[in-house]
């Protein structure tokens, strides 16, 4: 009951975004799902698992819930091989967990830190950590899709990027 | 009964006027209650301190931001009620470093945010903040949240990289809140049943976390530690 109501969350943001002109970063696909294939289907776990354009909803929620059921699994432990997981939720049980430097916004009161970037070099659009945290894997995500560049005349690209995160923005 | 009094009639009763005045204890201790309260009301109120005394000589207060004349505003009515329960439960505690100062625009927007449960100049953690959150009745934004410690780190067994693991065994990485990695841990794989050597099934605990006794054959067995917050005194996340 519970996962077919976060499956149908899921379905309508990622297709909501697409009738907005924008592309979805599937996040639950990306942390529910392993990074190899365990169930023999010929695909690897969290690529089977992604909203595909053009799903019906009925046809999403099926696969989900049932057709895919058992290579779901929770993202305290994440799939990246079948001997080696990651946890990719902090001690809250909620925030995706991270590595490196932070920037501290605002509301404590100041804003401090710095966030440089830690790799030069990216085999296939990958860090060699991108699989290893859980804003790492949601960055990796988000950078799959780039948005097509500005028009002229047109106040500029109304495609964007959106990411159905399953946790709150930090 | 309707006898008016006469001018010359005393006011007093004549049997009175021998014992002369003589104080109600009950009364004068009720006004020196007053006098005490009044006394003590003065003394703790953070406006009337901040009045009398100079900053540079005083320590540093652990006041409520609402409450704080830095932000020369009246603060909300909800967000006073809302931060005196906790903030004056922090009044006792020592004054963090470094001091921040918040300021808000009398004429901006007055609606209540998170910072009015942070006293002025402290770094909270998250823990702190969301129980301030909970005990002034806020189950929203952040207080929606589990605080940090819901579901700690597992620990476990050490499994060196270049162990070689046995079917049926998974090498599982952890990181603490604040970024570090944590050793991987030996676990069990997830669905799948473990017998013995005579095809017993075994028991295996339900984290999946490989006690010693279960530890395969050639594996050290040291249980790991969990890496200390690397920015202890900042505030949580």
């Amino acid at each position: 009951m519970f996962l077919a109501k976060v499956a149908t969350m899921n379905y309508w943001m990622c297709e909501f975004a697409r009738q907005k002109g924008f592309q979805c970063a599937d996040s639950f696909a990306q942390y529910m799902g392993a990074d190899y294939d365990s169930n023999g289907d010929g695909q690897v776990d969290a690529d089977a698992l992604r909203y595909v354009a053009g799903d019906s909803e009925s046809d999403y929620v099926t696969r989900i819930t049932s057709t895919l059921r058992s290579t779901i699994r929770d993202a305290n432990a994440h799939f990246v091989s079948a001997t080696s997981s990651y946890d990719y939720i902090q001690s809250d049980d909620t925030h995706p967990t991270y590595t490196g430097g932070t920037v501290t916004s605002g509301i404590f009161g100041s804003t401090t830190g710095s966030g440089a970037p830690r790799y030069t070099s990216f085999t296939d659009g990958k860090s060699p950590i991108w699989n290893q945290y859980g804003h790492e894997r949601m960055g990796w995500a988000l950078s799959t899709s780039n948005p097509p560049p500005p028009q002229q005349g047109k106040g500029g690209s109304r495609r964007a990027k959106m990411s159905d995160e399953r946790t709150a923005p930090t | 009964m309707n006898e008016r009094r006469r001018p010359d009639t005393p006011r007093t009763d004549p049997a009175r006027e021998g014992a002369g005045w003589s104080p109600s204890l009950g009364l004068l201790a009720v006004a020196v209650g007053i006098v005490l309260g009044a006394l003590a009301w003065w003394w703790t109120s953070p406006t009337s301190a901040a009045d009398v005394a100079p900053a540079a000589a005083a320590p540093p207060p652990t006041v409520p931001v609402a409450a704080s004349p830095a932000t020369d505003a009246a603060p909300p009515v909800e967000t006073a009620a809302n931060v005196s329960s906790p903030a004056m439960r922090m009044a006792a505690a020592p004054a963090p470093t470094p001091r921040i100062r918040r300021t808000r625009d009398p004429d901006g927007d007055q609606t209540p945010d998170l910072s009015d449960y942070i006293n002025e100049g402290e770094r909270a953690t998250m823990n702190e903040v969301i129980d301030r959150l909970h005990l002034a009745g806020v189950q929203s934004g952040l207080g929606a949240f589990s605080p940090p410690g819901t579901r700690p780190p597992l620990v476990g067994l050490a499994v060196p990289e270049d162990f070689p693991l046995p079917e049926g065994y998974v090498r599982h990485y952890q990181a603490t809140d604040d970024g570090q990695r944590i050793e991987p841990i030996l676990m069990f794989a997830p669905d799948r049943p473990f017998v013995d050597a005579a095809g017993r099934p075994i028991a295996i605990p339900k984290d999946l976390v490989v006690p010693p006794e279960l530890a395969p054959p050639g594996l050290p067995v040291r249980r790991i530690t969990i890496p200390a917050r690397a920015d202890a005194g900042t505030p949580g996340r």
